[in-house]
């Protein structure tokens, strides 16, 4: 073995783990899989080939299964319908445990309010749910925590907002108490926004700070500072702003000049660059 | 150690002196014995790694911004996840059975059933404080890196405790870490 060959690994797009351990993770139904049949399918076929394919049998059986559990199944277009919690439950129970099926309606009516509670402690023990027929064919669409899916879904609209939503979403997420995966890192995405402002040294002597030049996607913070230097012809250095935020410094006024420099170099969107000018946040 | 890490929790960086490097690299061959040879092509001398400091006494070293190495006070020189996958088979390592990896994924350290149930592996040489990268029942890539609490004979024969300590697993902060800028 004389040359070195380093392997190319896949990693999961959504939570980021290799594939083979996405299920450990909390949304890898909602998810993981689906992004892992669009992205690649020959791995997806290996690690969930058989599920997908029960999941295909399953289908093809005839739905004809007593309804009525706690939620309103609702009618889709493509002729599947979500399952309810019952269904859920039961398909989880003939999976893993078919003797426990029909002790499914008592568990739910001890477990009301709490089924997600129930299912977590399910595949803790048992493994991996059985998946939504429903779920599969309309990839990634959200089940029965739907308030859950609707927050996730909403980062990427986020980005055109504030940041103070996407922040707002994160905080909350982590009162939640999820600690990994998919859903969790959708929301840690932070949007760019900068905030040029210039604070006096001496009597006529300013510095330029910049604030939140971290949140440029693929720029390293020492090298925003070289540009600066080379573009203002002075000193300019990367510090630890107020709560641990890094701010850069640029000696002199160059608050307007610097935001169009931004935009121009870094290729930041004029309304995420805004100017402190006398306290108006201003954009340039 | 790092399940909370982030990038800016490093403070200094420095570039690695020569001499430490290849004191660095002598480390890992101890370690991981099958890497004698090509070392010098894993981590060339030019150029050199970067220390960052993340604490008083632990070390990270990087390759272009991307952490490869962290060493931990006298500890063992150990690989970064990212770096292990990238290179299978070169590193010593142990297999976990398929239990266990739940509770590795939430940053357990490993007891010593995980290393002696059916379907994990432990070479029976490995010493105390081995450096190992774990892999796991049936997966194929490493989940972990860590070094063992106690010798592999004396896990075989206790068979109770902790018997790796984990370092550095999937998911956790140093994992996010693509790269430190």
């Amino acid at each position: 073995m004389t040359t070195l060959q380093p392997l190319s690994v896949i990693y999961c797009s959504k939570c980021g783990v290799p594939p083979e351990y996405c299920p450990y993770g909390p949304d890898y139904q909602t998810h993981c899989m689906p992004a892992l049949v669009r992205e690649h399918p020959e791995l997806a076929a290996k690690l969930y080939g058989d599920v997908l394919e029960k999941e295909e049998s399953n289908e093809e059986q005839p739905k004809g299964e007593e309804e009525g559990g706690d939620e309103e199944p609702k009618v889709d277009a493509s002729k599947l319908e979500p399952w309810t919690m019952e269904q859920r439950l039961a398909a989880f129970y003939a999976k893993y445990e078919p003797t426990k099926v029909s002790s499914v309606p008592t568990l739910l009516t001890k477990y009301e309010g709490k089924e997600e509670a129930l299912f977590t402690a399910l595949t803790k023990k048992y493994g991996d749910e059985p998946i939504d027929p429903y779920l599969k064919a309309k990839y990634g669409i959200t089940d029965g925590d739907s308030d859950d899916e609707n927050e996730d879904s909403k980062p990427p609209a986020a980005a055109m907002g504030s940041l103070k939503l996407a922040q707002g979403l994160a905080t909350q997420k982590v009162f939640e108490g999820k600690a990994r995966g998919a859903s969790v890192k959708a929301t840690q995405k932070v949007e760019t926004r900068i905030v040029l402002s210039k604070s006096k040294l001496q009597k006529k002597k300013w510095q330029t700070v910049v604030i939140g030049m971290e949140t440029v996607e693929g720029l390293k913070l020492k090298d925003a500072a070289q540009a600066f230097r080379k573009r203002f012809a002075g000193s300019s250095s990367v510090k630890d702003g107020i709560g641990g935020a890094k701010e850069v410094i640029i000696q002199g006024d160059h608050v307007e000049e610097g935001a169009r420099f931004i935009m121009d170099k870094f290729k930041v969107k004029r309304e995420n660059v805004f100017m402190d000018i006398d306290g108006d946040f201003v954009n340039p | 150690m790092f399940k909370r890490f982030q990038s800016s929790d490093c403070s200094t960086s420095t570039p690695v002196k020569a001499s430490i490097q290849r004191a660095i690299k002598s480390k890992l061959v101890e370690s991981n014995p099958s890497l004698e040879d090509i070392i010098d092509e894993l981590i060339p001398k030019k150029p050199p790694l970067t220390a960052y400091k993340v604490s008083a006494f632990l070390t990270l070293y990087c390759l272009d911004g991307k952490p490869l190495l962290f060493e931990e006070r006298d500890g063992p020189v150990l690989p970064t996840l990212r770096f292990a996958h990238l290179y299978p088979n070169l590193f010593t390592s142990v297999r976990v059975d398929a239990g266990a990896i739940p509770f590795i994924l939430g940053g357990a350290n490993i007891m010593c059933p995980g290393l002696v149930n059916p379907g994990s592996e432990l070479n029976e040489e490995l010493e105390e404080g081995a450096a190992v990268v774990i892999y796991a029942e049936g997966k194929e890539h490493a989940l972990a890196v860590g070094h063992l609490k106690m010798s592999a004979k004396k896990i075989k024969e206790v068979n109770k405790g902790i018997g790796c300590d984990v370092a550095h697993f999937l998911g956790d902060g140093l994992f996010a870490t693509e790269e430190i800028n």
